[in-house]
């Protein structure tokens, strides 16, 4: 039914992971405003170019 | 009119059929709409999202140092919102193709890449989490790979968007697109319902000792992500609605308002 058991596999946990952990939270913090900017970007290309075209 | 007095009901249905139901969907309502909702459910977004990240890393205590399920915190709520945005795209879609309705078919345009992006951060966080606890960066487990096959319906309805000319026409290929892909979404929920039976219960659940943190925690992140989703959507509707919307009354008269 499932492609790959988990029961099967080395459960590696402990020690300090805070790196990943927190690199997780900069991914997503990063890719949010990357998005945000770029809307930004695309409404006021819009505007000048609408502007521009009346 | 005395006579729909004895009919249970008949005033409000008259009440209904005499009101203009359409007069709400008019673009510029909708577009004045979307921009004052935005930054409403961006704050929103902020708030619900500092919550859940400081209940979910700093109030949820753990089993032991496996500081590494902290993760799904992160993990859990973008893949929620990355399949509830594919429901929502396709139902605009559909209706869209159904109604002949632009406007929804601009909707279902607009929320495609913020579910896109919610999918890849589900995708992304399942590798940060996948290396240290399974030695392996990417597996082909059923859960992660319904994740990319979602992935890829997002991608190809943007790719729909973007690369033709006639937008109508593209809105239409968009609608059968993420019809055809609506089945990833049951299937991904029973994946992930199939594998915590397997384990007795989540990943994450069977980690936290406080479990009510951990879902008050997972609670405001799903809702700060939802909230996010649609103010996001939101500010994209504008801008499509401009786009589309060029040389309409409503669009110069707010381009000549900016």
């Amino acid at each position: 039914m499932l492609w790959y058991n988990h029961s099967d596999l080395p459960l590696n946990v402990g020690g300090d992971y805070a790196l990943y952990v927190w690199g997780a939270v900069v991914v997503v913090v990063v890719l949010v405003a990357a998005e945000q900017v770029l809307l930004t970007i695309r409404r006021n290309s819009i505007l000048e170019y609408l502007g521009g075209s009346r | 009119m005395a006579a729909l007095d004895k009919i249970p009901g008949a005033r409000v249905l008259l009440l209904v059929g005499n009101s203009n139901w359409f007069e709400g969907s008019l673009p510029w309502r909708v577009f004045a709409l979307a921009e004052k909702l935005a930054p409403i459910f961006m704050l929103v977004a902020l708030l619900c999202c500092g919550i859940g990240l400081y209940m979910g890393f700093f109030t949820a205590s753990l089993t032991s140092h496996e500081a590494i399920y902290r993760i799904v915190f992160l993990h859990v709520p973008a893949a929620w919102v990355s399949l509830l945005l594919y429901v929502v795209m396709t139902a605009w879609a559909a209706s869209g193709l159904l109604w002949q309705e632009r406007l929804n078919a601009m909707m279902a345009c607009a929320i495609a890449p913020t579910g896109a992006l919610f999918s890849f951060l589900a995708l992304c966080t399942d590798l940060l989490m996948g290396k240290p606890i399974w030695g392996e960066w990417w597996f082909w487990d059923a859960r992660l790979t319904m994740e990319l096959l979602l992935l890829f319906f997002y991608l190809g309805c943007i790719a729909l968007q973007a690369g033709m000319s006639d937008p109508h026409c593209a809105d239409r290929l968009m609608a059968g697109v993420s019809i055809s892909g609506l089945l990833v979404v049951p299937l991904a929920c029973w994946f992930v319902a199939q594998t915590d039976m397997q384990h007795g219960g989540s990943w994450g659940e069977a980690k936290f000792t406080d479990l009510e943190s951990r879902n008050v925690a997972m609670l405001a992140m799903g809702l700060g992500f939802w909230a996010y989703g649609i103010a996001s959507s939101l500010r994209r509707i504008c801008c499509v609605m401009l786009e589309r919307g060029r040389g309409m009354a409503w669009a110069d008269d707010y381009v000549k308002g900016q």
